[in-house]
């Protein structure tokens, strides 16, 4: 019977919240259009590709964004390795055998260089045309097609980490907090040896041993941002635990997970979720400048700290510092308007101004 | 009370033996050490000077040599009893030689110390002087364009890195493509020690400007947010309804009673500037041409100057747990609710 | 001056070439041979007065009345110099983009590009290299001797000769030079290598050394000879190597040549400037009539690329070299200073050899051990593509390991891109079948390699090379790592491709790249495993061989079996040097001597006080526009090309032969 009471209380408060989140406008909005762009990007290959969505040659249909790799022999052209779509389109146009090709919205590739193309006369990075909206990057790929790529790594990145570091970050911190005694004691010794490590440097140590995947560099990343949050969580248990309604569920005899999770947990939030916003945008950030350095991602991954890099080199070609810091702003800003979002709606009180 | 602060000084013994102990180590077994940085530069006289047949380096070096360097960097005994003779020269004071400059680590470090205090310093003081008001102001009128406004301004500044913003504004402002406002970078001119006073003052504030903002941009999206968010809770508190009800001046409520609690996050972070003296971000630096501890740590970990890795880190740590211990004592000293024992 | 470039390039800290994006190249060549070209130049005298020395010392043992019987000298050089050249007036130079961990000449750490600019014009060698010709010709020592079985080097020193605090240059000075460069806690394990085949040399009098050789090698004398630069005894004398470490880092010993560095010279982390003596033992030699007129070289510290070139614009900077192909073709035309000739951009030809840059592939790890693949490979790197597209034309593909100059082998054949050709390749070698990915696979095991490379730069033609071996169904994987990092790989062998860049050496010593005793070792410069008996026999030839033509046709033929053995994907090189400098500097109609490289060739320039006098007026008046001269000196090349037409003419055939065949090949 506990259970069931324990159960219900934060569902309600959590729908709570749900709905005053909601008429929070400027969060809410941010939080659709941020969520359904990251839902979208997940197509992206559909949208944005240089491989065909559906082939049809000598009456056989061949779906290659599906089915991957297919050599362009079997569809009729004569080139080495995988078929080339956007020439096999015209290709076909001017054999008029009936033979068709349906290619993408957007027909380029990110890693895609376009050097040979022909409405791309001259050395990249080439300004935006009609058919490449945010023009070429220094080696002559497509910007607009690496940075909707990139916004899916570099958002996913940030998520992961936010994630990972922020379930450490407080697990450890309500730990701390809440016993106190020689588990702080101990638990912060580790926390300070931990944080002692230089980041860089283990990060560089790292990608000489081995290729750095994405998410090796979330792990990373992850477990060098715990500690930041485990210590303000840290405080909060310790102002927190010394309150009435904490003595009060323990003389109830509730269990002490419980207590750290389900009462102290939700009033200590505010400064973590704060921080949140800051966290993500932090992380997405630390991509960029690692991918500056050189020890972000591995080429030839779209990633926007590889954009804004290219963008400094080349300060004087507009589109290559525009678009990716306009894009990076923008999203980081709308992050931000749904932090501030969340603050409010998890606020207990109701923020009130009184003459 | 002072009794815990004891306990805590106590600990950070352990502490520091700890990151020391694991972050030597680590220079220890990691490949592409010191002497491998060596042998790069021993070799490129002849092997990077000649796939077309140069060098003077076709056979492996003389094993002579790699014990000598194997004995100057300590590599020729066990870790752990270079660690324990490693440490036992830094209790007396001494951090060792870099293995790049060949002279005493301290001075290495200690001679970017005025530069990273005098940035540091000044970025820090600038956050707190503009985020304070700022966000007190933001939370009055929260909801308000002013809001609005001023919160995208400090997301701009959050969301472009403050060495990229600095490389831009050096090129539009430095004098070389479009206006010359301020110099090309660098601490101050070279002939700054012949200036008159007045001279060497504004020498010094026109070098300062562009690395300031670089360094303080980031940081007021975090503070004044935090300011903001701290004040607006607590005016939502009840003492702050009393307050009102006992007929007090909006301002006086402010003022007076909210503001002091919801500065009590704030404070903590003042304990942290104690590392301001070893502030210092290697991009920043490497835009512009500064010699601050930032560089110095980023090249003495691509060229495994590990002694200087070594020195920086045991200073960094060090005031980071002083740091953490000042920053535990104002936590108490403006929050008479927190209790440590 | 020019003994040095065996050790060119070690640039890992001057940006300039830092990058390497970069070695570089003029598009189509211009008729080489312009009619009205006056290709002469004056020849000197290097003067010594017979009469001068210790008289203690007797004149058979190099004292007063020694004569040079019997002894090997030249004294006429090439006077590249004017001898109406001003004196004085500065240079400061945007190359440094770190503080050198030291400023000693010799011993560990040593080696950073700037050590070498200084060392050149503060120290001297015994002999110097004709700058035209690179016969020996006399600097400290005036003569010498090598005994008939080549196994005993004499130098005979100038008694002139003196060190800035006044002292005498002694054989004791080359003894003491020699036993400190070879001691092992100077920790400079390839100086050991190098002179390490010599015994230690012997003072046979004040002014006479000796020096035995360990085994006969025509190279030996070039080292002892121009590579070993003498240092003062009377305060390096009594040093060990690690005492020297200590007592020199930051610090030079007094010096015989013609610049000095003040103590206020250094200003630690951030500048170094260098000073003309007016006290300098070859002050009135007529041979150096001419050179070092610039009063002095400030060498600034500038951290970031950019911001260097940001100071060049802003006039911050008199001499820079330009490191991206994109600036000289589409900034520096652009920039209002270079329109008005306020700012030059010059292009250099000299005549220096190329190094070699690309990508090593290690033999050792299957299957880049079958020469189709390799082969394949270099046919998947579109040079063509990317130096036309990404860096407009300023560069030439390789074709050759002794790129430029007499030792390239002249009918190695191009190597285009040709994916077709590559497919062939790769179908010959058993990769016929292709899998889901669109890789190829054979016996179950997918064609791939990784690629490592040490500066971000490289990324750009790396990620293209990358998409060309995928179409052809090769795996590319892309990791850059530290360049100590990248190192160790590579010497130990442990990498499958990496990416490279070579300096060149005027004298090039095939054996320690391609000896077969070396493929299976680890640390040399036979990174590639590469591995041929002929090889092996025409490097043994070579080392033995005094005679400069039949030295030319070992390194041809040794060029030519390498270039077949594709062990590196070859890339591209800059066929010039691309300088931006104030237009406040004069120079001779040949700009530069014959081989000289960025950080010499103002050698025989000058400051012209009359140009800086309009450079200051024209800072406040925007009307003041000057001549800003050529925009390419060729003179080097229209040089080489008149004596080989005047040789061509003499020897008849064999030369047209070649250039005929150099023709079709080009095609």
């Amino acid at each position: 019977m506990a259970e069931s009471m324990v159960e219900d209380k934060p569902l309600s408060i959590l729908q709570k919240r749900w709905r005053k989140f909601r008429t929070l406008k400027r969060g809410w909005y941010s939080f659709l259009f941020l969520t359904g762009a990251l839902l979208l990007s997940f197509l992206n290959p559909l949208m944005i590709n240089n491989r065909a969505l559906i082939v049809r040659y000598d009456g056989v249909y061949h779906f290659p964004v599906l089915s991957g790799h297919i050599e362009a022999k079997e569809l009729g052209q004569h080139v080495i390795g995988e078929a080339r779509y956007r020439e096999l389109k015209s290709q076909y146009r001017e054999e008029g055998a009936g033979n068709w090709v349906l290619m993408p919205p957007y027909p380029y590739h990110p890693n895609e260089n376009l050097l040979l193309e022909e409405d791309l006369p001259g050395p990249p990075p080439h300004s935006p045309t009609s058919n490449h909206w945010m023009g070429t990057d220094d080696r002559g790929r497509d910007v607009f097609a690496r940075l909707i790529y990139g916004f899916r790594i570099s958002m996913l990145f940030g998520l992961g980490v936010l994630i990972g570091a922020y379930s450490v970050g407080i697990i450890a911190g309500a730990i701390l907090g809440y016993f106190g005694g020689w588990v702080d004691i101990l638990g912060q010794r580790f926390v300070e040896i931990w944080s002692g490590l230089p980041f860089l440097y283990t990060v560089i140590i790292i990608s000489s041993l081995i290729r750095p995947e994405p998410w090796v560099l979330v792990l990373i990343l992850c477990s060098f941002t715990w500690m930041r949050i485990s210590f303000y969580v840290r405080g909060e248990f310790y102002r927190e635990k010394a309150k009435d309604y904490v003595a009060a569920a323990v003389s109830q005899g509730e269990s002490n997970p419980s207590i750290m999770f389900r009462h102290i947990l939700p009033n200590g939030l505010t400064p973590i979720i704060s921080f949140a916003p800051f966290g993500l945008v932090g992380y997405i950030s630390s991509l960029v400048s690692l991918d500056f350095l050189g020890f972000g991602v591995q080429p030839p991954t779209a990633s926007w700290g590889e954009l804004v890099k290219q963008g400094l080199a080349n300060i004087n070609e507009w589109h290559l510092v525009l678009f990716p810091l306009g894009a990076m702003f923008c999203t980081l800003m709308m992050v931000v308007f749904i932090g501030e979002a969340v603050r409010e709606a998890f606020d207990p009180k109701t923020f009130s101004r009184l003459r | 009370m002072s009794g815990y602060f004891a306990r805590r000084l106590l600990l950070l013994i352990p502490t520091f033996l700890g990151i020391t102990f694991l972050v030597f180590t680590i220079t220890r077994f990691v490949p592409g050490g010191p002497i491998d940085q060596l042998i790069v530069q021993m070799q490129s006289a002849g092997g990077e000077a000649g796939a077309s047949g140069a060098g003077e380096s076709s056979v492996a070096i003389p094993a002579a040599v790699l014990d000598e360097l194997n004995r100057q960097y300590g590599f020729d005994k066990p870790f752990y009893l270079s660690y324990l003779s490693w440490l036992g020269d830094v209790l007396t004071g001494d951090l060792g030689e870099s293995f790049k400059y060949n002279e005493p680590v301290l001075g290495v470090i200690t001679s970017r110390f005025p530069i990273s205090i005098y940035f540091g310093l000044i970025g820090f003081t600038l956050a707190y002087l503009v985020c304070i008001p700022l966000g007190v102001a933001k939370a009055i009128q929260h909801g308000t364009p002013f809001d609005f406004i001023s919160s995208a301004i400090v997301f701009i500044g959050y969301s472009v890195p403050g060495w990229a913003l600095g490389a831009v504004l050096l090129v539009l402002f430095g004098g070389g493509s479009f206006l010359d406002l301020v110099p090309l970078g660098g601490f101050r001119s070279e002939n700054w020690s012949d200036l008159s006073l007045v001279g060497k003052i504004t020498d010094q504030l026109h070098h300062t400007i562009l690395p300031v903002i670089s360094y303080a941009v980031g940081s007021f999206a975090t503070l004044t947010v935090l300011m903001k968010n701290s004040l607006m809770e607590n005016l939502g508190a009840d003492y702050v309804r009393t307050a009102f009800a006992k007929g007090l001046s909006e301002r006086r409520v402010i003022l007076v009673h909210t503001l002091r609690n919801s500065l009590i996050p704030i404070s903590t972070g003042l304990g942290h500037a104690l590392g301001l003296i070893m502030a210092g971000s290697y991009l920043i630096e490497f835009v512009f041409n500064i010699d601050g501890v930032g560089y110095l740590g980023y090249t003495a970990i691509i060229d495994r100057d590990y002694a200087v890795v070594m020195g920086i880190l045991v200073i960094n740590t060090l005031l980071i747990l002083i740091g953490n211990i000042l920053s535990d004592v104002l936590y108490v000293l403006v929050d008479p609710r927190i209790r440590f024992n | 001056m020019l003994a040095r470039a065996a050790l060119v390039s070690i640039t890992l800290l001057i940006a300039c070439t830092g990058p390497r994006e970069t070695p570089e190249p003029k598009p189509e060549p211009e008729p080489i041979v312009q009619e009205n070209v006056d290709i002469e130049f004056p020849t000197t005298t290097y003067t010594w007065d017979a009469a001068a020395g210790d008289p203690s010392v007797p004149a058979e043992l190099g004292g007063p009345g020694f004569t040079g019987e019997g002894w090997q000298t030249r004294m006429e050089r090439a006077g590249l110099g004017d001898p109406n050249a001003p004196q004085g007036g500065e240079m400061i130079v945007g190359m440094l983009a770190d503080w050198p961990a030291t400023l000693r000449v010799m011993g560990k750490d040593f080696n950073v590009a700037f050590n070498y600019f200084a060392r050149d014009i503060l120290y001297d060698t015994l002999l110097d290299l004709d700058p035209v010709s690179l016969e020996f010709v006399p600097r400290l020592a005036t003569h010498w001797q090598i005994s008939d079985d080549r196994s005993t080097y004499r130098f005979r020193i100038n008694p002139a000769a003196r060190w800035s605090d006044g002292e005498e240059v002694t054989a004791e000075d080359v003894v003491a030079t020699y036993r400190l460069q070879m001691d092992p806690t100077l920790l400079d394990p390839s100086a050991i290598q190098t002179f390490g085949k010599l015994k230690e040399p012997k003072a046979i009098s004040k002014y006479i050394v000796e020096v035995e050789v360990n085994e006969e090698n025509w190279r030996n004398f070039l080292y002892f000879s121009s590579s070993l630069w003498i240092l003062p005894e009377h305060e390096i004398g009594q040093l060990t190597g690690a005492e020297y470490l200590d007592q020199y880092q930051f610090r030079y010993t007094t010096t015989t040549g013609p610049y000095e560095v003040k103590p206020d010279g250094i200003n630690k982390g951030n500048s170094i400037t260098i000073t003309r003596r007016s006290d300098w033992w070859g002050e009135d030699n007529p041979v150096w009539d001419g050179f070092y007129n610039i009063g002095s070289f400030k060498w600034n510290v500038v951290k970031n690329p950019d911001l260097r070139f940001e100071k060049v614009k802003k006039g911050e900077i008199d001499y820079f070299l330009v490191p991206k192909a994109q600036w000289w073709a589409e900034d520096i035309p652009a920039l209002e200073d270079v329109k008005r000739g306020l700012l030059v951009p010059r292009k250099f030809f000299t005549d220096a050899p190329h190094g070699t840059s690309g990508m090593a592939l290690n033999m050792r790890h299957p299957p880049l051990d079958d020469v189709r693949v390799r082969k394949a490979l270099q046919h998947l790197y579109d040079r063509e593509t990317m130096i036309k597209k990404l860096y407009f034309d300023e560069y030439e593909e390789l074709q050759s390991y002794y790129q430029g100059g007499v030792y390239q082998n002249p009918n190695n054949p191009p190597l285009p891109y040709d994916e077709v050709a590559a497919v062939e390749l790769l179908e010959a070698a058993g990769y016929t079948e292709i899998n889901d990915e669109g890789y190829r696979v054979k016996d179950g095991k997918e064609l791939g390699f990784s690629v490592t490379y040490r500066s971000p730069l490289t990324e750009r033609s790396l990620t293209i090379f990358q998409e060309a071996a995928k179409r052809a169904g090769i795996r590319l994987d892309l990791q850059l790592l530290t360049p100590a990092a990248h190192w160790k790989n590579v010497r130990e062998k442990e990498y499958e491709i990496a990416s490279m860049a070579w300096g060149a050496l005027t004298f090039p010593n095939p054996e320690s790249s391609w000896s077969s005793s070396l493929a299976s070792q680890k640390d040399n410069n036979n990174i590639t495993a590469f591995a041929n008996p002929r090889v092996d026999a025409l490097c043994k030839e070579y080392d033995r061989e005094y005679d400069l033509q039949r030295r030319i046709e070992i390194i041809q033929e040794i060029d030519g079996i390498i270039y077949a053995a594709h062990p590196y994907v070859l890339g591209w090189y800059g066929p010039s040097q691309r300088v931006l400098f104030r237009n406040k500097f004069g120079m001779p109609e040949w700009g530069s001597s014959r081989y000289a490289e960025y950080d010499n060739l103002f050698h025989i320039w000058w400051v012209d006080p009359d140009k800086e006098k309009t450079l200051a007026a024209a800072a406040k008046d925007p009307s003041i526009t000057m001549d800003a001269g050529p925009r390419e000196i060729r003179f080097w090349q229209q040089w080489v090309a008149h004596q080989n037409a005047t040789a061509g003419d003499a020897a008849g055939d064999e030369a047209s032969d070649h250039g005929v065949d150099g023709g079709e090949d080009k095609e």
